[in-house]
């Protein structure tokens, strides 16, 4: 069974279902399958880098009206 | 099952030229030094399966990464591979092509099946994983025993050794996921979010305990003032305005200003711009105010008079001192009347000295010539009698000239003496002139200037002060005036600068109460701001990043896990080869059965890989090379045993398999060969002899050997098919 079914089984396993898991599990195996190690650290990266960008963006805005 | 009959190799790698090898026999020996093409024509197996999956960094190979399939020599040719399969229905050959430099986009592939069919492209690479059903992946770890393999096993650090170990049961992907997920520092990251919003939460309380005691700081100082509850709001900052401004317009009419009118606040935002307009209003009236004119213009004026007091006082002292100056040298040394006719008189005295001294200096060259004259006429008898008195003088003539000179010397001398002590005096004397001149030249500069300030103070009073007139005491008068003028104009505005007074603490105490309702309003939003659109879009967002978080190290464990549980199950399907295997070929006396068990990093999650003896013991330590190598090759030939009933392909590919073998292990090696070749096909590369030699004459099935004797730019590989 190649890598992306057995981790897929695995999540089955300890009941990540969810939909949040399983699709951040086939991102990551599709930007491994496109560039490697660095194609998944990127992806990640972009993701958590989008939601700092608008938390900081809020944070300011909150933290100009003090 | 499919064994490898035929390979046509052109363009690929180190092949220039097209090359054909029969595989039908089943052992072939590629033997040859290195680079001569022997891992090419592996490598052309390899790619004309997988084509581009083999290539660049996703293979876990570090070679490939910049691996070039086009031989740069090939001329304008294509790259063309093609295998012939032998399977249970018949021949299926395998043709892969592509364009100079490696181009994907001029790939192609096709199969043609036993019946004559051909299939290309996308058809032919379904086909392919249909038939072998074997990814890269398995292919590597079960098929194709690469030399990187080998090597990546040999080394002393357990990091790289567990990941060789990974490779080698083809577990890499895992290993690279999981390391990709380590490098996003995603919980990093989330962390520095969770530590914003704290510091974010701390600086609301914060804000509020500030506003709470900035409020009632506030209104004690404003009910101090005489301010009063009511007062303190919205409605009493208004009409504490209205107030004022209404006192600012009865200030304008009393100082004249007719159409003066103040703009009223009609809401609590526009005061602080009132404000502003009532200070400048203020200001500007206090100005126009003949009052306020009158007495500016009297405090310019005693500026004007004390400052051509300080000028003319100034003036007078610095004439003063020139004037003692010269007065002091004149009662020193005379006048310059006096000094000039003291000089004159010492000229003449050095003009007198100068003739005295030619006449003495005529005269003695007189007595020279007649004492010459002597000495010549006369004869040497009678140069010892005087013609005077007629006695006997021994040496008249020389005394006479003695006598003579000394006479004349000291005459000169005190001439001389006198003449220096002249020069020096009239140098003495020019000198006092030149002072006298220069202190007479400042007295009257500094006259001048006094006198200028004498008429610049007669413009001020407006009057003519003649030489008799006292300025000082005229300007002083005239200031006095003025100070009693001055207080007058005092006087005068000083009930309309109490009312000035009242506006501007009416104005002050307007902007305290600004304040305190402006510091209630801010409290009210800070209070308000967890239930503002921005907050909880923040807390959303946080709570987003922290569930990536828990999604990637749910992920990573189970990655890890599968990863784990893949090592786990390969290797109890491949313990028993492996040991055996292991024996066999190292048959080291002290490690006498090999376990190798995996666990999980608890650092990393990666994958740990244990090896213990039959005895429980660690054998690191003792392992040479030659026994890791023994190690690598027992796991992949242990593999492969493990997978043999399931395995599409009927043949193994070892690349240069004893690098750190003594003879004796490379003779145990090919003994466990033997037995392997009796379930499988096998493709040996190697450059070394005596391997060739020992699997030339014991693998005791049929074998071809190629010898790739030696290789060239333009022809790639020259290969010998040996009997």
């Amino acid at each position: 069974m190649a890598y992306k079914e057995q981790v897929r089984e695995q999540l089955r396993d300890v009941g990540e279902s969810s939909s949040e898991t399983t699709a951040l599990w086939d991102d990551i195996a599709e930007s491994f399958e496109a560039d490697g190690a660095e194609g998944v650290r990127s992806s990640l990266e972009e993701r958590m880098s989008k939601l700092r960008e608008e938390f900081d963006t809020a944070l300011k805005s909150l933290n100009d009206t003090l | 099952m499919f064994t490898l009959e035929k390979l046509e190799v052109a363009g690929f790698r180190g092949f220039v030229d097209e090359k054909e090898f029969q595989f039908g026999a089943p052992l072939i020996i590629l033997y040859g030094e290195n680079h001569r093409g022997k891992s090419s024509t592996l490598n052309a197996i390899e790619w004309c399966l997988f084509g581009s999956e083999c290539l660049g960094k996703k293979t876990g190979i570090r070679e490939r990464i910049d691996w070039e399939v086009a031989n740069r020599n090939a001329g304008r040719g294509d790259v063309r591979v093609r295998a012939t399969f032998s399977g249970s229905d018949g021949l299926y050959v395998v043709e892969r092509i592509a364009g100079r430099g490696g181009r994907r986009s001029s790939d192609s592939v096709s199969v043609s099946l036993p019946k004559g069919e051909v299939l290309e492209g996308a058809e032919a690479e379904s086909l392919l994983n249909t038939l072998f059903h074997s990814s890269f992946r398995d292919f590597m770890t079960t098929v194709y025993q690469h030399q990187e393999a080998i090597r990546a096993i040999l080394t002393d650090e357990p990091k790289d050794r567990n990941d060789a170990l990974d490779r080698l049961l083809g577990l890499s992907d895992y290993r690279e996921i999981l390391k990709g997920i380590r490098d996003a520092r995603v919980d990093s990251e989330v962390r520095g979010m969770e530590s914003d919003f704290q510091a974010f939460e701390g600086r609301v309380e914060q804000s509020m305990k500030t506003l709470e005691n900035l409020i009632k700081e506030e209104r004690e100082r404003a009910l101090a003032k005489g301010l009063n509850e009511r007062q303190l709001n919205e409605t009493g900052a208004l009409r504490y305005a209205n107030e004022t401004s209404e006192m600012v317009e009865a200030l304008a009419r009393e100082l004249g200003a007719g159409n003066f009118s103040v703009t009223k606040p009609e809401g609590f935002d526009e005061i602080d711009s009132f404000m502003q307009q009532v200070r400048s209003q203020v200001s500007e009236l206090w100005a126009q105010s003949p009052d306020v004119a009158k007495h500016q213009e009297l405090a310019q004026k005693q500026q004007r008079f004390a400052a051509l007091s300080g000028e003319l006082t100034e003036a007078l002292e610095e004439e003063q001192r020139v004037r003692t100056d010269k007065e002091e040298l004149v009662r020193k040394f005379d006048t310059a009347q006096s000094m000039a006719k003291e000089e004159e008189g010492l000229k003449d005295r050095l003009r007198e000295i100068d003739e005295q001294m030619n006449r003495a200096s005529a005269k003695a060259t007189l007595t020279r010539e007649a004492i010459k004259y002597l000495t010549e006429a006369t004869s040497e008898a009678d140069k010892g009698i005087c013609p005077l008195c007629g006695s006997r003088t021994p040496e008249l003539l020389s005394e006479l000239e003695r006598e003579w000179s000394e006479r004349l010397e000291k005459e000169i001398g005190h001439l001389e003496e006198e003449r220096k002590h002249c020069t020096s005096h009239i140098v003495d004397l020019e000198a006092r002139l030149e002072d006298l001149k220069r202190l007479e030249s400042r007295l009257n500069d500094k006259t001048r200037v006094t006198q200028s300030v004498i008429e610049a103070i007669g413009e001020e009073l407006r009057r003519k002060i003649s030489p008799q007139d006292d300025p000082l005491a005229l300007l002083n008068a005239e200031a006095t005036k003025t100070t009693e003028e001055t207080k007058a104009a005092e006087e005068a505005i000083r009930t309309k600068r109490e009312k000035i007074d009242i506006i501007e603490g009416h104005v002050a105490e307007l902007g305290t109460i600004r304040e305190i309702v402006s510091h209630e309003r801010k409290r009210e939003l800070v209070q308000r701001i967890r239930g503002t659109k921005e907050f909880v879009r923040l807390q959303d967002l946080r709570d987003q990043a922290a569930s990536l978080a828990e999604a990637s190290r749910t992920v990573r464990s189970c990655v890890a896990t599968a990863s784990r549980n893949e090592a786990q199950s390969k290797i109890d399907a491949a313990q028993a080869a492996l040991n055996d295997h292991f024996c066999k070929i190292a048959d080291h006396p002290a490690v006498r059965g090999l376990e190798l068990e995996v666990d999980e990093d608890s650092r990393t999650g990666l994958n740990s890989y244990t090896l213990k003896s039959g005895d429980g013991s660690d054998p690191m330590p003792i392992l040479s090379q030659g026994d890791l190598n023994c190690l690598a090759l027992s796991l992949f030939l242990g593999l492969a045993q493990a997978t043999s009933d399931r395995q599409a392909f009927g043949f193994l590919m070892l690349d240069d398999p004893t690098q750190s073998m003594g003879s004796l292990m490379k003779r145990q090696f090919v003994g466990v060969l033997n037995d392997v070749v009796s379930w499988r096909n096998l493709v040996i590369a190697t450059p070394d002899e005596e391997l060739k030699e020992m699997l030339v004459q014991d693998i005791t099935r049929n074998k071809a050997l190629y010898e790739y004797a030696d290789w060239s730019e333009n022809k790639g590989p020259s290969i010998e098919r040996g009997s």
